[in-house]
């Protein structure tokens, strides 16, 4: 019995060390951003200066949050529902210079107006989390200081993040205004978005 | 003599001269008692002598007749004490004695050359006689036949002492039936069997014995008493004898000695017991309380305290985190899991290792680790320890091998969020390293808990020089492992 004891003692203090070491070297939850946002039915989005994004329209962004650091995409649709796409706009838009630091996130994306890569014009976003975390607000605009607020609401958590969240084909899916997805497909040869 | 007898001589002869004057004992002689299941302690009872010699009757009308021996009452009384002791198994001379037919004797080497001697000495060949006789006491003493075959030695120096005298060589006469006397003092002669003048050197070697013999004289000194107990195998010899001039009572003596216990010790004489003669019953008495006296402070196999041997093999499971210095990620990651390691104590204070780890990565800060991977680091080389019962400090030095299974890592979030997408992170944006080879050095500790079983600690780093990635993008691990071990053989 008396070997038990003793030998019970240094492996609990062991253990309790190796957990406090763990939590020191970062044992922390790196995801609390990362899932897909939604602005919501009754807010649409106005970005200024941005044709097909003029009128308002319906945002969707999956983030994936590593650190200080965020990746993801940002989708565009015409109705509250997310199912159309807005005529003469890229579907989706890569994140770039994504950052996440002090309940901040700041992230900009090329300009959907146009599909092309060679768009130099970038429009960026400056959405400050809720107490909770479902919920990303701020100003999206060419210019922050004057662009208008949008606000985001989760709509998936990080664990029920699929691939096909995370699909995102630029320049097959710009749709011109007149016509349907099945239409960009035959003439691109890729299917769209 | 016949031819063949002649023949049987020389071949006699030629045997005791090929006997190399440290002839190691027969391995048979020291046998003689059966196996116990309890350890016991080897005790050897020197023959009893009665040294109480008077010069004027050691000449006898008629034949000598051999009288009960006040010495053997003795030496039978120390026998009976110490059969009482369980853990004692006495050793006697006759139990050490080959048997005189045995082609193997040294005893029978030995009679040949008495038997030599006194041929050459009847047909007056003196010299020669006294080679062979002289031959025969050197070889006789070298196998201890002064205990083991008294009878045999004294006649030896009885024809020696003849031999001396014949050649007018009165001193080493006188000294040879001295020894005679030494080891048989009960010894009687035919009166009128010996020449008067041979007669009166051996009275007067008697005289002279009374007068001269030391006490302690134990077989000729203790270096004698020292060696032969190591070829009886025995740890402790009790010698007996009674002393005393004619017309005194005498003294019963009783001496026990034995191996000194220290490191490389020598004979001590450890009991001793006197009385004044009164009986064969006293006598008994007197060595019985002596020999009981020291039985009771004796260190028997019981008694003895043994130190274990240390452990050669040390075994131990422990739990094991490790943290790698140098990482790709921004942030540092923790790797747990187990260790199992064995250590060969090749001699003191050097060891041989081998030790296999199994980790596994946790998660880093910044997600740079694309996902967890196991890291299985094998090490081995040498160690210089110091031991004791408490356990065992090491260091170790050796070889370090990790194979890291699945390894990725990269800053870069794109690569994250879709690793599988070359078009969206470049391969070359990912470290990929599987395998690192270097050096680990450990300083540890085992503390024994309770018998074979401690707690085990140790704290190691190792470099890596070799790596699939020419930078060696993961190095210079720590660890810190705890658990239980187990010291066997």
């Amino acid at each position: 019995m008396t070997t038990g004891r003793n030998s019970t003692g240094p492996r609990l203090a062991f253990l309790g060390l190796v957990a406090a070491m763990a939590v020191a070297a970062g044992c922390t939850d790196s995801r609390l951003l990362t899932g897909v946002y939604r602005t919501t039915a009754e807010a649409p989005v106005v970005v200024d200066g941005v044709p097909g994004l003029e009128g308002g329209a319906y945002l969707e962004l999956v983030l994936g949050e590593y650190g200080p650091d965020v990746a993801g995409i940002i989708r565009f649709y015409a109705d509250p529902d997310f199912i159309q796409t807005i005529g003469g706009v890229c579907h989706c838009r890569f994140l770039t210079k994504g950052r996440f630091e002090g309940g901040v996130l700041v992230f900009a994306f090329l300009d959907p107006s146009s599909c092309s890569q060679a768009t130099v014009d970038l429009i960026s976003a400056r959405l400050t989390e809720s107490d909770n975390g479902d919920t990303l607000e701020g100003p999206i605009g060419r210019v922050l200081a004057t662009a208008r607020t949008a606000r985001f609401k989760r709509t998936t958590a990080a664990g029920d993040l699929g691939s096909e969240d995370k699909t995102c084909d630029e320049v097959g899916s710009e749709l011109p205004v007149d016509s349907g997805p099945g239409d960009e497909a035959a003439e691109t040869g890729e299917g769209a978005e | 003599m016949t031819l063949r007898c002649k023949a049987a001589w020389i071949a006699i002869l030629l045997a005791g001269l090929v006997l190399p004057a440290d002839a190691a004992p027969p391995k048979k002689s020291a046998i003689g008692l059966p196996e116990s299941a309890v350890p016991r302690r080897r005790v050897a009872i020197l023959p009893g002598r009665d040294f109480r010699i008077d010069p004027g009757a050691l000449f006898i009308e008629g034949e000598p007749v051999s009288s009960p021996d006040a010495g053997a009452i003795l030496a039978d009384a120390v026998a009976r004490t110490l059969a009482r002791e369980p853990e004692v198994a006495t050793v006697r001379p006759a139990d050490l004695r080959q048997s005189a037919e045995s082609t193997e004797s040294p005893e029978l080497v030995v009679r040949g050359l008495l038997h030599l001697g006194q041929e050459r000495y009847r047909d007056i060949r003196i010299p020669e006689a006294i080679s062979a006789l002289e031959q025969g006491i050197a070889s006789a003493r070298k196998v201890y036949l002064d205990i083991l075959s008294p009878d045999l030695m004294s006649d030896l120096y009885l024809y020696q002492g003849l031999c001396h005298v014949e050649q007018g060589q009165t001193a080493q006469a006188h000294v040879a039936f001295k020894n005679l006397l030494l080891v048989t003092p009960g010894r009687k002669f035919r009166k009128g069997w010996f020449p008067q003048a041979t007669e009166a050197a051996m009275r007067t070697a008697a005289e002279d014995f009374i007068r001269t013999n030391p006490k302690e004289s134990l077989m000729g000194g203790l270096e004698r008493v020292e060696a032969f107990l190591k070829f009886a195998r025995a740890t402790a010899a009790v010698a007996t004898y009674l002393t005393g001039a004619p017309g005194e009572a005498g003294a019963v003596e009783v001496r026990v000695a034995e191996v000194s216990r220290q490191s490389g010790g020598h004979l001590v004489l450890v009991a001793r017991g006197e009385s004044p003669w009164s009986g064969p019953e006293a006598a008994a008495d007197t060595a019985s309380r002596t020999v009981s006296g020291w039985l009771a402070c004796a260190v028997l196999p019981s008694r003895e305290v043994v130190e274990k041997p240390l452990a050669r093999f040390y075994l131990d499971t422990t739990a094991a985190y490790s943290v790698f210095l140098r990482v790709p990620t921004r942030r540092l990651f923790s790797n747990a899991g187990f260790g199992i390691g064995l250590a060969w104590q090749v001699k003191e204070g050097l060891d041989v290792f081998g030790r296999v780890n199994v980790l596994n990565a946790f998660e880093d800060k910044f997600g740079d680790l694309v996902k967890q991977f196991w890291t299985i680091r094998v090490t081995a080389g040498v160690g210089y320890s110091l031991r004791g019962n408490w356990g065992r400090v090491f260091l170790h030095t050796g070889l370090a091998f990790d194979y890291l299974s699945d390894f990725e890592s990269t800053t870069d979030p794109n690569c994250k969020f879709w690793p599988n997408d070359p078009a969206r992170c470049p391969a070359s944006n990912v470290r990929r390293p599987t395998y690192l080879l270097g050096g680990a050095v450990a300083l540890g500790i085992n503390a024994t808990i309770y018998g074979p079983i401690y707690f085990a600690f140790q704290v190691g780093v190792a470099a890596y020089f070799v790596s699939n990635e020419s930078d060696t993008p993961v190095n210079f691990p720590i660890s810190l492992e705890a658990g239980l071990g187990y010291a066997f053989f």
